[in-house]
């Protein structure tokens, strides 16, 4: 959307102490000198984590399991808890707490070795012994005779919540929004922090590390143009709605009187739009219409060879595994380590597209409503929204193979998620424009096999990042629970190369597993 | 003794000076050669708020102002202009005087010594006079003192004829209000008629200006006073109230003594109820002391002289509220005539002359005024350019996120494009406010809650739905429990605040997974959460909302 053009950086002409100056906006490496000059006071820290989500958090595990002091490492963040921004998008898109994750459940943030897993986990915690079983078998089943075994929300939550106080992640975390990071004259960087109002003294406080790490996950997310366009114009914000923000009403108007739905997109969040539009359907004995709208259609099994295929059907791709299993297995993820650049693009272009995981549940509900006709799939692209005739419902114009075509419905659940460039993150911008951060070929963050941003090193400091704004690296599936951990070891043990951290050998690794099982501190 | 300040006459002496009248002052400003002319405005400024801000008794106010601008004024200026005022105070006059100002108490005869007279000279203080007297009896002369140009034109034996009650000139043809050149002028002398009645809010410019204050009007205590068999219904509990509080100093007893007294004196002509000698209210009294009163009574001024309140009681006539009729005076009309004492008193309509007259023609209303000319875009964008907001309370705080969306402070992600909100620094901006969610109805349909709304079974019915501030959501109730105007949704800020509006049987909320119902206290403002049920009489409808809140 917004390209390279940067952003505009807000220098007022007047700048008051403790605030950044013109100087410091315009220098990429900046001297202790300068910073003093502006009046910001600077904290010495070893190690600063941007972001404080589950990335952050993650990494913060594995360096405290390492052995680093919590004094030793700063999380910078807006969020009170690493899950906050997961939980709330999980639950608007239709996963709360007691619902099952679609991803896959072979890492666990709250766990760094991964065992127990969660589905022994719940085994254990079980009041009954069907409650006991059922974990047990399905992973032993899976996937032939059962789908794959996922945790519920709630589960990864709570256990993230006990491992948090575990290791005493709050005593790292200081509040505020992080405004940039920059290389310090003479190794090291800067970050600056923009504390809450009245919070602290001045309104920046810079934090002088050796090492930065940057997770601060999605810039957000990127609603279709012809999605803004109607609520700007017709200011209405009740009709056409994005399947990762609160809606709903949508599924209480429906309840009320008999309507027709259309989902956009066939990810895993339109799944689960769909499997709670048909769940309140069945529950309520509604009349609930549903009109599926696929930009790529699948028909049927697809890939570029026999060796590369993947299941299809009815528009929808499912996944061969779950995520990020399907694109991390063995051969899979040694080829992808020794891809670089059109390569590594072209690589991620045939694993990439909008996929789904298989479950029966929910497709058996599509079969049933293809067969009594209230459910229909279709291929096509949206044009432009427009109310309905006396303000009532929603007109979709669509282009098809068929031609132009019009829609009327009283709603529309948006469920392509698409993410927004990493531009638009002022941080990531101020890493490309004043650090010498670059783009990989999916136009993200370009890292290393180590996770440290390329070109951005600051000798002897280095600067890392992990999560979604990396995607696209060596390594697929960085936006996962697994992802975020392999990264986490990643860069572990780079920092112990370096000799910031003792490397965790297998004896002091058992003893800390076992401190883990029995919940004690580190 | 209650005199209404204002219907007291004035008689303008010529002269160069500036006199001003205005509700409850009179006063001199002097413009000799040299002064300096804003000095004079100021002045009068100052005048006209003290009057402004309590026209029934500026007189202390006025002289705390006049004094503070004075020493202002020659602290910076030099030499004010010299200048006096009487103003009505509490209990009688206040005066005050600079400079070669004098204010002097005139009456028809030598009825009272030349040393009890009142005689106060402003060049004979330091800095000001200033005095609170009681009403003199006779008429006040205040004058410049222009010994020099011998302008003080007024022989003594003239102002003293002007001086009586009935003087030479009609007492409507007197100075009522505003400002005018003069050398002087007199006023008073205070007749008992014009003692102020109980009613409070009588304008002050009322008819009795018109009428003068030998006329019989209906401003004067006998409109009001217990006219028997018809002002007993008047005297309503304010009225009584009002004026037992104003009549304290005259005390009930000499009130309800006379009244007993009237009462008997007609105790055959009209019937009187029992209890109106204890509910005459003192102005009745006030009036009465044109009756012969008991010389004791305190407060009432000594009795003037020459038959102005020897007038005995018209016998048998039931009309024992009268003003009297002076002697002599050639505008006074003869005393109404016995038989008709309520027609006599009756207040006159508003149309209805008081003097003879041909009576005004009844014309046609006046048009409707012509509806506003509707602004062009052109006016609108240029107001709009000016920062003129068409509805200031449609306006909020809050923080743009990188695409230049406005959004609430407190959520996580655009409400418009789905950004991330944590990318920009927080600097509010103000701008018009979007929609902060819905209201989905039972019945499926839905409000939009982009402005505040009154909920009920008949909304048009509240005042601000009839002025167009709230809007309305009619809703159908056949079970009587919702009320007419049972609800308000209020959008504050970026909440949305349901307030319960006294209805008779209650409003109630339940959060989204609660199976209770809260009852809100009338009045109570409720901010609504995102999926908060409420219930209005047997109706109910889900707040929603999608703004982006983690928590």
């Amino acid at each position: 959307m917004s390209g390279d053009q940067p952003l505009p950086q807000s220098a007022a002409p007047t700048t008051e102490p403790g605030d950044l100056t013109p100087e410091l906006i315009d220098t990429d490496i900046w001297t202790d000198e300068m910073v003093a000059r502006a009046g910001i006071p600077v904290v010495p820290v070893p190690f600063v984590t941007v972001g404080g989500g589950i990335g952050s958090f993650v990494t913060v595990d594995y360096l405290r399991i390492y052995g680093v002091p919590a004094q030793q490492i700063v999380v910078l963040t807006g969020l009170d808890v690493p899950w906050q921004s997961y939980e709330y998008l999980t639950r608007v898109s239709q996963i709360p707490r007691n619902e099952r994750l679609r991803s896959d459940s072979q890492s666990r943030p709250d766990n760094i070795w991964g065992f127990p897993s969660y589905a022994l986990s719940e085994a254990f915690a079980a009041k009954s012994l069907k409650e006991f079983v059922w974990p047990l078998w399905n992973v032993f089943t899976e996937p032939i005779l059962t789908n794959y075994f996922t945790p519920r929300a709630g589960q990864a939550f709570s256990s993230m919540e006990k491992e948090m106080n575990r290791i005493g992640y709050l005593q790292s975390v200081r509040k505020g929004q992080v405004r940039m990071v920059r290389r310090r004259a003479g190794g090291g960087y800067y970050t600056i922090l923009t504390p809450p109002a009245g919070a602290a003294q001045t309104k920046r406080i810079a934090y002088q590390s050796q090492y930065v790490h940057i997770a601060i996950g999605y810039p957000g997310l990127r609603l279709l143009k012809d999605l803004q366009d109607y609520r700007e114009r017709y200011r209405d914000p009740t009709k056409v709605v994005n399947a990762y923000e609160p809606h709903e009403q949508v599924y209480d108007q429906l309840r009320i009187r008999p309507g027709k739905v259309i989902v956009r997109g066939g990810g895993i969040v339109a799944s689960r739009v769909l499997q709670r539009l048909i769940d309140d359907r069945d529950k309520y004995n509604l009349q609930t219409e549903i009109l599926q709208v696929f930009r790529t259609f699948y028909t049927g099994p697809h890939g570029k060879d026999i060796f590369n295929r993947r299941p299809g059907g009815h528009g929808w791709a499912y996944q061969g595994f779950n995520y990020p299993k399907s694109v991390w297995g063995g051969q899979l993820k040694e080829k992808m380590a020794k891809l670089e650049g059109d390569a590594r693009a072209q690589a991620y272009e045939e694993m990439g597209g909008t996929n789904t995981p298989f479950r029966k549940n929910w497709l058996e509900q599509l079969k049933r409503g293809r067969s009594q006709g209230w459910y229909r799939e279709m291929q096509g692209a949206f044009d432009s929204l427009r109310p309905g005739p006396n303000g009532a419902g929603v007109v979709v114009a669509m282009s098809t193979q068929h031609g132009a075509l019009e829609e009327y419905a009283d709603f529309v659940v948006d469920c392509t998620g698409l993410e927004a460039d990493i531009r638009e993150s002022r941080v990531l911008a101020d890493l490309l424009d004043h650090s010498g951060a670059g783009r990989n070929p999916k136009g993200r963050l370009d890292v290393n096999k180590q996770f440290e941003v390329i070109g951005t090193r600051s000798r002897p400091g280095r600067l890392y990042a992990s999560g979604s704004s990396t995607l696209g690296g060596p390594f697929p599936g960085v936006d996962t629970f697994l992802g975020l951990q392999i990264s986490a070891q990643e860069i572990a043990d780079d920092l112990a190369r370096l000799g910031f951290v003792k490397r965790l050998g297998p004896g002091r690794s058992i003893a800390q597993w076992w401190r883990w099982a029995r919940n004690r501190p580190i | 003794m209650k005199v209404n300040f204002d219907d007291v006459p004035a008689r303008v002496h010529p002269g160069r000076h500036h006199l001003v009248r205005l509700p409850g002052v009179v006063a001199i400003i002097r413009t000799d050669p040299g002064t300096d002319p804003d000095a004079a405005n100021d002045l009068l400024e100052r005048i006209q708020t003290s009057s402004r801000t309590a026209p029934t008794a500026p007189g202390r106010d006025l002289a705390r102002q006049l004094s503070i601008w004075l020493s202002r004024f020659e602290e910076t200026n030099g030499v004010a202009p010299g200048f006096g005022s009487i103003s009505a105070s509490e209990n009688g006059v206040a005066i005050f005087l600079y400079g070669d100002i004098s204010v002097t108490e005139r009456v028809a005869d030598a009825a009272t010594s030349p040393e009890e007279r009142v005689a106060l000279f402003g060049k004979d203080a330091a800095f000001t006079v200033d005095r609170l007297l009681p009403w003199p009896a006779g008429a006040l002369q205040l004058i410049a003192d222009d010994d020099a140009d011998g302008e003080l034109d007024i022989p003594e034996h003239a102002a003293d004829a002007l001086a009586s009650a009935d003087g030479p000139m009609p007492a409507w043809a007197g100075f009522h209000r505003g400002v005018t050149p003069g050398g002087g002028l007199l006023f008073g002398p205070v007749t008992d008629h014009m003692s102020e009645p109980a009613v409070a809010d009588v304008p002050a410019t009322s008819g009795s200006h018109l009428a003068g204050p030998d006329v019989p009007v209906p401003s004067g205590p006998g409109a009001h006073g217990p006219v028997p068999g018809s002002s007993a219904t008047l005297s309503s509990a304010a009225y009584d109230a009002e004026a037992m509080s104003d009549g304290e100093a005259m005390a009930a007893e000499p009130a309800s003594g006379e009244a007993v007294a009237d009462g008997e004196a007609m105790a055959d002509g009209e019937p009187m109820a029992e209890g109106a000698g204890a509910q005459v209210p003192p102005p009745s009294a006030a009036a009465g002391s044109s009756v012969p009163a008991p010389p004791s009574a305190r407060a009432v001024p000594p009795p003037p002289p020459s038959g102005r309140s020897v007038v005995p009681p018209a016998p048998s006539a039931g009309t024992p509220v009268v003003p009297p009729p002076p002697t002599g005076a050639p505008v006074v009309p003869p005393p109404p005539s016995a038989g008709t004492p309520a027609a006599a008193l009756a207040p006159p309509r508003l149309s209805e002359l008081i003097q003879d007259g041909p009576p005004e023609p009844p014309r046609a209303p006046l048009p409707p005024a012509a509806p506003a000319p509707r602004q062009t875009a052109q006016q609108k964008a240029a107001e709009k350019a000016a920062g003129v907001k068409e509805r200031p309370q449609d306006y909020v705080q809050g923080f743009r996120c990188s695409r230049k969306h406005l959004n609430d402070p407190r959520v996580s992600f655009c409400r418009v494009c789905g950004i991330r909100m944590d990318q920009m620094t927080g600097v509010l901006v103000e701008e018009r406010r979007p929609p902060l969610g819905l209201l989905v109805l039972d019945v499926g349909a839905t409000f939009v809650l982009d402005d505040n709304y009154v909920l009920g079974r008949n909304p048009e019915s509240d005042a601000a739905v009839r002025e167009g501030t709230l809007r309305p959501v009619r809703l159908d109730d056949t079970s009587g429990a919702l009320s007419r105007v049972h609800a308000e949704i209020r959008l504050s800020g970026w909440d949305v605040v349901l307030i319960d509006r006294g209805s008779a049987n209650g409003t109630y909320v339940a959060a989204t997974d609660e199976q209770s119902w809260q009852r809100l206290a009338p009045n109570q403002h409720f901010v609504l959460t995102p999926g908060t049920h409420v219930r209005v009489g047997q109706r109910t409808f889900t707040f929603e909302s999608s703004a982006a809140r983690l928590r």
